[in-house]
């Protein structure tokens, strides 16, 4: 993770969104770590790019909260991978950080309203 | 020819050298850099290209590992213990053998009829070369980094204070304890050896293995302090909050 990969994003910020991204992308169904990478270089349109290996360490630690689960199995080409799925627990984090994501980008929307009424 | 299965088992034992991993960490790394190497293939590079961009695109060798001990406490544990254990046994090695060799020196500048008191002397110059060269070879071993020793070092010379925590106080104690050894031996040994206690060559070997152990225990537990610290909690590199 690299200043010049997130241009303009701060390191805080990338930081912070990470937990709330995995678990949206994991709450569209069971998936890898390639593909969520994958997923979160299409949603910023390349604007965010994770060095790939720190998402394990994300996603290590959303497990051992008991928000996801992993299984190891084969892909159809023999490959083991690791597969992560959101449980309960992780559903209803994703619902509380939904809200107060929506919360603040509402804030920040109505204050930038204001600020284009009054010049 | 790219060997695709050597240079893949190379960077995992680099990583793995670290001691932040656990086994079920690298396959899923491994995993995930064949997949990375597939999609590059299918946009026409090389394997060897595709090798080299996707292992630059998990992560370098420096963040990788610490953004993994954040979680895995456990793995790095066992891998500070295995040092540790390394260093006790390492001592105890270091320890008979100082004394094979003070007592064979003295015995053989004893049987020249030299006093105890010089043949301590002369074990003990002895024992300070061979410590040099020792410790030569253990930085010239540590600066090729073979170990990834030398980048927790790196590390903490990052800031001034650790510089003195970490390293300089240490060999300063280190220091002192030679000096004071030094200063010690040719006051006390006399004393001693006026008395019949330092007057066999038993009593001189005693001696001369006295005070290596000690200084080797001072710096093996100045190493293990410094590769025990907790880690830089400073650096937001990762996606740690």
């Amino acid at each position: 993770m690299t200043d010049n990969k997130n241009i303009g994003i701060s390191k805080d910020l990338v930081a912070a969104s990470a937990t709330p991204l995995v678990l949206s992308i994991l709450g569209q169904g069971e998936t890898y770590g390639y593909l969520i990478i994958k997923r979160v270089r299409e949603l910023s349109g390349g604007q965010m790019e994770w060095a790939d290996g720190m998402l394990y360490p994300v996603l290590h630690r959303l497990e051992d909260r008991g928000l996801i689960e992993s299984t190891w199995r084969e892909s159809e080409e023999g490959r083991k991978r690791k597969y992560y799925r959101l449980k309960d627990a992780g559903v209803r984090e994703l619902h509380v950080q939904r809200s107060h994501w929506l919360l603040v980008n509402q804030m920040l929307q109505k204050s930038w309203e204001g600020q284009l009424c009054s010049t | 020819m790219f060997d695709l299965g050597k240079s893949t088992a190379e960077w995992l034992g680099d990583l793995r050298q670290s001691g932040s991993f656990e086994d079920s960490d690298l396959e899923e790394l491994e995993s995930h850099l064949r997949d990375e190497i597939e999609q590059l293939m299918d946009h026409g590079l090389s394997l060897k290209e595709a090798f080299w961009i996707a292992t630059s695109r998990v992560g370098n060798r420096e963040e990788l590992p610490d953004e993994y001990a954040k979680t895995n406490t456990q793995a790095v544990w066992r891998h500070r213990f295995l040092w540790m254990a390394v260093g006790i046994l390492a001592y105890l090695v270091l320890n008979h053998f100082i004394w094979l060799l003070a007592y064979g020196t003295t015995l053989v500048t004893v049987s020249f009829g030299v006093g105890s008191y010089p043949a301590t002397i002369f074990s003990l110059s002895v024992q300070v070369l061979l410590a040099c060269g020792a410790l030569a070879s253990a930085y010239f071993i540590l600066s090729r980094d073979r170990f990834g020793v030398t980048s927790r070092f790196r590390k903490a010379r990052r800031s001034r204070p650790r510089i003195i925590v970490f390293y300089a106080i240490p060999v300063a104690l280190l220091g002192i304890l030679i000096a004071l050894w030094c200063a010690a031996g040719p006051i006390l040994l006399p004393l001693l050896a006026d008395s019949e206690r330092l007057s066999t060559t038993w009593e001189a070997t005693y001696w001369g293995s006295q005070a290596f152990p000690i200084l080797f225990a001072v710096s093996l537990a100045g190493i293990a302090f410094v590769l025990s610290r907790p880690k830089n909690s400073e650096s937001h590199v990762g996606l740690e909050r």
